[in-house]
């Protein structure tokens, strides 16, 4: 890991590898980028090298990372995306708990261009959410319509002229296809997401 | 110094992450955000007496593009279910996240916020879905993040459940 093209590479690639030591302290096996020193230089004095108190999550995430490392060489940890807020920015990192010749090795990964999800996600769900209003509203003009095509049945079933006739029957054909067009935005959208 | 995880659930767009925002630093914003991933902060509490740092798991929300994992409410005393009461359907994912909880943790203390309550021109969730929760013995309050009606109250309820080691709710 002392390999300058290594470090380079790590450095790139918005990696940072830390060893912990027997004595459950950590040590940088890489250069420190800019963003974790930003962590580091706020957590507080005299806990830098436990890494205690560098990003709550990481914390969490430790506890679990001791049993995948007790567990040898075939066990391995990732957590999933955590915000961690450094120098007023938020950042989106992920963690790896990695046994490699015997060392545990942690890794921290910055999650930037097209590893950040949140741009995605963010449009996905604003799409959703608009699919939800319109179902909505959709929903909400289904009683009006439901009403209109209720009276043109029954007016259907009064005496009228031949024109007349022609007229109601082409509203009750028109308002028919207006409640289907209706349940067609309505239904799927509003089917609840998620389990 | 007692410290308790808790965790925010709730479909996507309910208003967890505007919810701690109030809570932890007394801001709201209009503007939806989507989380990805966990976000922690820490806030430390007083109630009756005892001195707690909640660390508060605001967990992105639950839909087709992200499922919540074991692994994030491991280790949690209590949570906030968090509903939209201006879409029916964060209900429905509300239930479903509540019986995943109690399948990961157990019975462990909750509060369903009924958030969006500045909004009750627009109002969907019926007496009939309330009556469902009460029905099952949830607590169940209304929330603003935007006011802050119900935010203080219903993290005071939680920490308090959390502290006497409630009964479990059903």
């Amino acid at each position: 890991m002392t390999d300058s093209l290594l470090s380079e590479l790590f450095h790139t690639l918005n990696l940072v590898a830390i060893e912990r030591q027997p004595d459950h302290t950590f040590f940088l096996r890489t250069p420190s980028p800019t963003w974790l020193s930003g962590a580091f230089a706020a957590a507080p004095a005299g806990e830098r090298n436990t890494l205690s108190g560098a990003f709550p999550f990481l914390d969490d995430f430790l506890r679990q990372a001791s049993g995948a490392w007790q567990a040898g060489a075939h066990a391995s940890l990732v957590s999933g995306p955590f915000a961690a807020t450094v120098n007023e920015d938020e950042l989106l990192l992920r963690a790896s708990a990695l046994t490699i010749d015997g060392r545990a090795i942690l890794v921290l990964e910055r999650l930037v261009g097209a590893a950040d999800t949140r741009p995605i996600l963010q449009k996905a769900r604003q799409h959703m959410l608009d699919l939800e209003a319109l179902a909505r509203q959709a929903s909400n003009a289904n009683a009006p319509a439901a009403a209109i095509a209720s009276a043109a049945t029954a007016l259907q079933a009064t005496p009228l002229s031949p024109d007349q006739r022609a007229i109601v029957d082409r509203l009750v054909t028109e308002v028919a296809a207006l409640r289907s067009a209706l349940d067609g935005i309505s239904g799927p959208a509003a089917a609840p997401t998620g389990r | 110094m007692i410290q308790k995880k808790v965790c925010m659930l709730g479909g996507f767009a309910v208003g967890k992450t505007s919810l701690v925002a109030r809570y932890v630093s007394s801001i709201f914003s209009e503007k939806y955000l989507s989380t990805v991933g966990v976000k922690v902060d820490k806030k430390p509490v007083s109630v009756d007496g005892r001195d707690v740092t909640l660390m508060i798991w605001d967990i992105y929300g639950q839909d087709d593009f992200q499922t919540v994992q074991h692994s994030q409410l491991r280790g949690m005393s209590g949570y906030l279910l968090v509903i939209d009461g201006t879409r029916r359907a964060t209900l429905d994912t509300a239930m479903a996240l509540q019986t995943l909880a109690t399948e990961v943790v157990g019975d462990v203390p909750f509060v369903v916020l009924l958030n969006k309550s500045d909004l009750t021109s627009t109002w969907d969730i019926d007496d009939a879905g309330v009556f469902k929760m009460a029905e099952r013995g949830w607590r169940v309050l209304r929330s603003s993040a935007k006011t802050g009606e119900g935010v203080e109250e219903a993290f005071e309820v939680l920490t308090r459940a959390m502290l006497v080691d409630a009964p479990a709710q059903r």
